[in-house]
């Protein structure tokens, strides 16, 4: 394990370094783009959910006109996921800076680049030095081998018909 | 072209002075009666807030050195950009060059600029200690657009390096406000 990355993600964050560029124009069509999976009916759920979320997360919000003046931008598409009928599912909102709009083709002359997941670069190349910092390694470890455990172990000392995964 | 900081500013007469009359009506205007608002702006387009000079300085608190270079360090490794920069923020840099006349027509030409200089008016005397407050807490009621509003003002009086503005607000916004010995503490006896 590099523990001094580890140190270094923790409290700076990811990446630690890269280099991200996109043309304003696919941020302003990213801006004028409007979801068009998100039912009118689910605006509501959504607005809750969004207000719910202000308590867990660090969202910061801003006048929407503000997006034309920052240097830099990229902007993610937030899109919706129903609730499937479980108890307790309340849908989920998904931020996603992996969809490149138009399916990757030129759309008004303007082929969409501003998906930050797109310009990552591939992880375990060790040909380039410096790259775990733009996309670290993940490692599980024995992580799941021991969440196993604990289920086997919950599941003789526990009726398992009180519980639902 | 020297910024509105160190120029000596037209006068509403054409004259040139130390101290502008465009600058005034920003920090007279709230406290005036309806009527006295009106009045002023119809005394000269001038003298109208939205299009006068206004002054933008970081928010305390902070040292000097802190108000005058930016919070933090910036990392030489992370960066992003546009290939062509935004044409608003081009004109948010020039704003202290322009007359108010060309700010009004600029405004005119490019629709975001009016929110701009609303905003750029409240920068003059809004203040933002409650960014460093408590965050209140939220249940159902709708999320407070009086505190995007500062949040938006603060980055504005960053000239818009959220990476400051980030490192200005500190606490949990930047994970400050975790007990880090405690932490490592515990990943070590693991």
């Amino acid at each position: 394990m590099d523990f001094d990355r580890v140190v270094r993600i923790a409290t700076e964050g990811v990446p630690l370094a890269g280099r991200f560029e996109c043309q304003f124009a696919s941020v302003r069509k990213r801006e004028r783009h409007d979801n068009g999976s998100l039912a009118s009916d689910a605006l509501a759920a959504v607005w809750k959910k969004f207000t719910k979320e202000e308590n867990f997360s660090y969202h910061i919000l801003f006048p929407r006109f503000l997006w034309a003046f920052l240097p830099g931008l990229f902007l993610a598409l937030i899109t919706w996921v129903p609730p499937k009928g479980r108890p307790g599912d309340e849908g989920r909102m998904c931020v996603d800076p992996t969809t490149i709009l138009d399916g990757g083709t030129p759309n008004d002359g303007i082929l969409d680049d501003g998906a930050a997941n797109a310009q990552l670069p591939n992880t375990g190349r060790p040909e380039k030095p410096g790259l775990p910092d733009e996309n670290p390694p993940v490692y599980y470890g024995t992580a799941l081998t021991r969440f196993l455990i604990w289920i086997y172990i919950f599941g003789l000392t526990t009726q398992w018909t009180k519980f639902v995964f | 072209m020297v910024p509105v900081l160190s120029r000596s500013v037209r006068t509403c007469a054409g004259t040139h002075g130390r101290l502008a009359p465009s600058v005034i009506p920003i920090w007279v205007f709230p406290y005036l009666s309806v009527d006295d608002q009106a009045s002023l702006q119809q005394a000269h387009p001038r003298f109208h807030p939205l299009w006068g000079d206004s002054r933008l300085f970081p928010p305390g608190p902070g040292s000097y050195r802190r108000r005058r270079f930016g919070f933090g360090k910036v990392s030489p490794l992370l960066s992003t950009r546009h290939t062509l920069p935004s044409p608003y923020f081009i004109a948010h840099l020039l704003w202290d060059w322009l007359s108010a006349s060309e700010r009004w027509l600029l405004a005119g030409a490019l629709p975001p600029m009016r929110p701009y200089a609303h905003l750029r008016v409240a920068a003059a005397g809004l203040g933002l200690s409650l960014l460093h407050a408590p965050r209140p807490t939220v249940d159902s009621s709708p999320i407070s657009k009086a505190r995007a509003y500062h949040m938006a003002v603060a980055l504005l009086r960053f000239n818009f390096n959220y990476g400051h503005f980030i490192r200005w607000l500190g606490g949990e916004y930047t994970g400050a406000h975790w007990d880090w010995d405690a932490t490592f503490d515990i990943v070590d006896s693991v």
